[in-house]
């Protein structure tokens, strides 16, 4: 299985990233105007307390040694606390982080069900109707902000048809599916955009290949070549393009989590803007950061699974 | 030896021929020039002042007098939506023009000199690539106010990423070609090779993707307005409106649905162009 080796020596290529990442946000952090312990300590606070806070924090030493003191924290799970919420940031992310999945995981069953059969028409069909129709309306769909999306679906199907709710997240898992609807459908829209163009690419390609010549001569029928041969070797462009976008859909997530006021870190990160919370702010980002790197971990492990050609 | 020729005819963007049937890059041009027109001569074509306020005519859906209807101050939305055209074409261009000039510098510094500077650039690519760009740009515009000129600081420090990685990936195989070697030999100074006869030729995949970031950024401006950390209101700017619009959903449809479609055509017309501009050059955008 030497081919997989790359799951034990690719976790070690990631601490760099990892440390790049934790630099960038406390140089983020650094730079946030105004002193962090004076909006702690409130207004009413003397210059000899703020002092000793400031000599309690590790606030007066060098700025490479309170970098050392931000990872040594971040070791411990430690990153900060809220001014807000009153609860240290990690926990309120903790709180948070399983609407967004659930919204992300939701959003990306919608769009694989919009992006399948939306490319495979426009392959089979290439160069006719079909085809230029799914084209021209991906090619729109690129362009579709998803907040205003969001909006006109919620005045269509809320206002209009009455059939799902503006916002919110509900209790159970029923209720959970039923609130997210429109979210993840508009997430599944503006993503599928992308998605199906470079699909419809990849198919095409595909079904030009040597091998779906060599499969037709031996006699094999068409729709076993398409299904069995042509659409697996096409996910894997796909797959490492939903890796890439994967960044871009949680910037989404954030947008649409505000516009239908779902309670996950997207808009928690816009409401902590908002109410001065820094290091909540930071702390998300960072967060989205590390997801980020590991879901591109997990992508390549697919990758490899699939195609038994690919070596990392 | 492993010597890569450079496409022939994939140079020179600025003599594009216009032969054949380009008609998705005729679509494009047209769209985009629909939209220039409109931002340009706004004053115009606008039929109301976008600012004035009318109490009397307050969420009018939309009317012979007020075509696309009026919002909740009684402002025309036909006239915000044509000066709207002005902020958005603006943040588009503005943001991707910016990061277009950091990110090729820095991209044909480090392909053309590479060592240190090249695997530093490397690695600083691999963590910005790590960061949701979206979300990397509300730190940035948290750490420096919101504003709009707080949103091109932001978009520059983030957007030129994209433009460093391919112009650093067209550099390295630019610098082993014949002409470049030919311009070492007659004996011209680096900055030259690089400038005069690498970069222009180098740019050519980075000008088509420019054309997609367009949309990219008008959509990520729009957003960052719409969660009002952009243009800040009573300025005409799109995702503002649709922001504005929100709490009259209810009642006044017209007010977020025009902005928002306005959107989609722009950035229509730059995807066309950027599809058109890709086949017409031989790139992949």
């Amino acid at each position: 299985m030497h081919r997989f080796n790359f799951v034990i020596f690719r976790p070690i290529q990631m601490i760099p990233v990892l440390f790049g990442i934790s630099l960038i946000t406390f140089i983020l952090i650094h730079s946030i105007p105004g002193d962090p312990i004076r909006i702690l300590l409130g207004p009413r606070a003397t210059q000899e307390v703020i002092a000793a806070v400031h000599a309690q924090y590790g606030l007066d030493k060098p700025i490479y040694i309170q970098y050392g003191y931000f990872l040594l924290n971040l070791t411990k799970g430690d990153m900060g606390r809220s001014i807000v919420f009153k609860m240290p940031v990690l926990a309120l992310i903790g709180e948070r982080i399983t609407a967004t999945l659930f919204l992300l995981t939701y959003g990306l069953v919608f769009a694989l069900a919009l992006t399948l059969p939306l490319a495979i028409i426009a392959a089979i069909y290439r160069g006719r109707f079909p085809d230029h129709f799914i084209r021209l309306v991906s090619t729109v769909g690129l362009g579709f902000p998803a907040f205003w999306l969001g909006i006109m679906m919620m005045i269509v199907f809320s206002v209009w048809l009455g059939q799902f709710p503006v916002s919110g997240y509900g209790r159970t898992f029923v209720q959970h599916l039923h609130h997210l609807f429109l979210p993840s459908l508009t997430i599944a829209i503006a993503l599928s955009a992308v998605l199906v163009r470079n699909l419809r690419a990849s198919l095409l390609v595909e079904m030009d290949s040597d091998y779906v010549a060599a499969c037709r001569a031996k006699g094999l029928p068409e729709r076993w070549i398409f299904y069995r041969h042509v659409i697996r070797n096409s996910l894997i462009p796909t797959i490492n393009l939903l890796g890439v976008n994967l960044g871009w859909l949680i910037g989404g997530t954030v947008v649409i989590e505000t516009v239908f006021s779902v309670p996950g870190l997207g808009s928690l990160l816009v409401s902590s803007i908002f109410t001065r919370d820094y290091m909540v702010v930071m702390a998300i980002t960072m967060v989205f950061a590390c997801a980020i790197v590991i879901v591109n971990f997990i992508v390549d492990i697919v990758t490899v699974a699939l195609d038994p050609r690919i070596e990392l | 030896m492993n010597v890569k020729t450079p496409k022939i005819g994939a140079g020179r963007p600025w003599r594009i021929r216009f032969g054949g049937h380009p008609r998705v890059l005729y679509a494009g041009l047209s769209i985009t020039a629909f939209w220039f027109v409109l931002a340009l001569g706004a004053d115009f074509i606008a039929p109301f002042d976008p600012n004035a306020q009318d109490i009397a005519n307050v969420l009018h859906p939309p009317s012979l007098a007020h075509w696309l209807g009026t919002d909740n101050f009684g402002r025309d939305v036909l006239s915000r939506v044509i000066h709207g055209t002005r902020i958005d074409l603006q943040m588009g261009l503005i943001g991707v023009f910016l990061p277009f000039i950091l990110g090729t510098v820095i991209g044909a510094l480090s392909g053309y000199f590479g060592r240190f500077v090249d695997v530093v650039l490397m690695r600083v690519l691999d963590v910005m690539l790590s960061f949701p760009w979206l979300v990397l740009l509300i730190a940035i515009i948290t750490v420096l106010r919101p504003g709009l000129g707080s949103f091109f600081i932001a978009i520059t420090l983030v957007g030129w990423v994209s433009y460093a990685r391919l112009v650093r990936a067209q550099t390295l195989v630019l610098k082993s070609s014949e002409f470049v070697q030919a311009a070492v030999n007659l004996g011209y100074s680096h900055l030259r090779i690089l400038f005069r006869h690498i970069l222009p030729n180098a740019m050519v995949p980075s000008i088509v993707f420019s054309m997609s970031d367009v949309v990219l950024v008008i959509l990520a401006g729009s957003a960052i307005s719409y969660l009002g950390l952009g243009v800040q209101p009573p300025t005409a700017e799109w995702g503002v409106m649709i922001a504005e619009g929100q709490n009259f959903m209810m009642t006044a449809w017209w007010i977020s649905a025009f902005p928002g479609i306005s959107i989609v055509f722009l950035a229509f017309g730059f995807s066309l162009l950027a599809d058109g501009l890709g086949e017409k050059l031989g790139v992949q955008a």
